[in-house]
């Protein structure tokens, strides 16, 4: 989403700074301080990276697929280990499912204690002391700061991850998504969506 | 009634996983297979309890793990149920603007008291 | 004889708060190539000369403070620019390149 590859069909002449880097990396291999080897790894490792995608595919499958659905909030870390996610912080998982009556979002309110494993690097935000006190204390306030608006009739359920189980919010599929394929599904389903604090919607796919 | 998702049948009423399709837990004895023998329908499940003088409501439980205070120091402590317990917000802050929420933990059973 | 790159994480605790890598909803940013480049070249350098994360933090933060983002530069391009600036800073005070 955030580093698609571009088509090249065009060739443009390479900007100063990437010619510099090139430069850079050609005298450093030179000298026997990088190789280039060496270099892809670590692109390929970082680019590779965990982040909110590992949930986002487990949530696109949720939606597509109503079997995998139920094994999913009957047993997560199996069903998300399917997947091939899984991990230290992630292997005592609990999915939980918003539903027309019921909006769900969690909080560490003791530190800060997150799904690495499906949801990448915890946002700054949600390690925050305001939002750790005031997600449990004032969950409207904080979620309209957010921008999420809810109706009064629905149930406000906050998963404070106090013990081992660490939580995920399975949002509802939005509305004008019918027919789109599970990558672009995926590209609407942001981290925050997973956190409870976003509600995903039909936006043009990055994917489409 | 609210969805929440809970573990699979292969655990028992104490918390502990059993092998896929055991009657009793090797751990305790306690029965495994069916949720109304498992010892939540009858036992702790809808139970009332106290946290810190907060009355709230037993739904699952979550499995069994040794007290933190006590396992993180090496100190022998047997593993003890944890239950998704949840908290209606009056209970916690009083009346509020924003109507009523509910706040789900997950406690040891050491943390639970009779209401 | 290669080790396996340090984890990620490593690399954004070292650099914490002060000079955070660019991420779009927690995932990294790379719009163009030389910026994963630039990442991977200041890991490797690092690794082989046992020089501390914490100097070379000091050098980012020094060339971020120094010359921060241009009009229309982003912010992922301004930031890797500046870990450019701060990898050669380090290698000259190292005596290893001029």
């Amino acid at each position: 989403m955030s580093h698609e590859h571009h088509d090249h069909h065009h060739p443009r002449p390479a900007s100063a700074v990437e010619l510099r880097a090139q430069a850079l990396e050609a005298l450093l291999a030179e000298r026997g301080l990088v190789s280039t080897d060496a270099v892809d790894a670590v692109v390929t490792l970082y680019e590779q990276d965990v982040g909110p995608q590992n949930g986002a595919k487990v949530v696109a499958r949720a939606w597509v697929d109503d079997a995998y659905r139920e094994r999913l909030l009957t047993n997560a870390n199996a069903a998300i280990a399917e997947l091939g996610f899984g991990g230290i912080e992630g292997d005592n998982m609990i999915v939980v499912a918003n539903t027309a009556g019921v909006h769900n979002m969690i909080v560490c309110t003791l530190c800060s204690c997150y799904p690495w494993p499906v949801l990448g690097l915890p946002p700054t935000w949600y390690k925050s002391s305001p939002y750790r006190a005031r997600a449990v204390s004032e969950p409207r306030s904080v979620l309209s700061e957010f921008g999420v608006t809810l109706d009064d009739d629905v149930e406000i359920r906050i998963w404070d991850s106090s013990a081992e189980v660490r939580y995920l919010v399975l949002p509802m599929r939005p509305s004008g998504t019918e027919g789109w394929t599970q990558t672009e599904l995926e590209a609407i389903i942001t981290r925050d969506c997973m956190i409870g604090t976003a509600l995903p919607t039909a936006r043009e796919s990055a994917a489409a | 009634m609210t969805e929440v998702a809970g573990q699979e049948p292969t655990i028992c009423g104490r918390g502990h996983h059993a092998p896929v399709g055991s009657k009793f837990c090797p751990e305790c004895g306690s029965p495994v297979d069916s949720p109304a023998a498992n010892g939540l329908a009858g036992g702790a499940r809808r139970r009332l309890v106290m946290v810190g003088g907060v009355v709230g409501v037993v739904e699952t439980v979550r499995g069994a793990d040794r007290l933190p205070d006590r396992a993180t120091y090496g100190l022998e402590t047997p593993r003890e149920p944890v239950y998704s317990v949840a908290f209606a917000s009056r209970e916690l802050w009083g009346p509020s603007d924003e109507g009523v929420w509910t706040v789900a933990l997950d406690l040891w059973e050491s943390y639970l008291e009779a209401p | 004889m290669s080790a396996d790159p340090p984890e990620l994480a490593t690399v954004d605790r070292a650099l914490g708060d002060q000079a955070p890598l660019p991420r779009d909803n927690g995932e990294l940013v790379f719009e163009e190539p030389w910026q994963g480049r630039a990442l991977g070249m200041g890991v490797v350098v690092l690794e082989r000369t046992g020089a501390p994360w914490s100097e070379f933090r000091r050098h980012l933060a020094a060339a971020i403070s120094a010359h921060p983002a241009t009009e229309g530069e982003s912010a992922a391009g301004a930031y890797y620019r500046c870990w450019l600036d701060a990898l050669e800073a380090l290698l000259a005070q190292r005596g290893l390149i001029d």
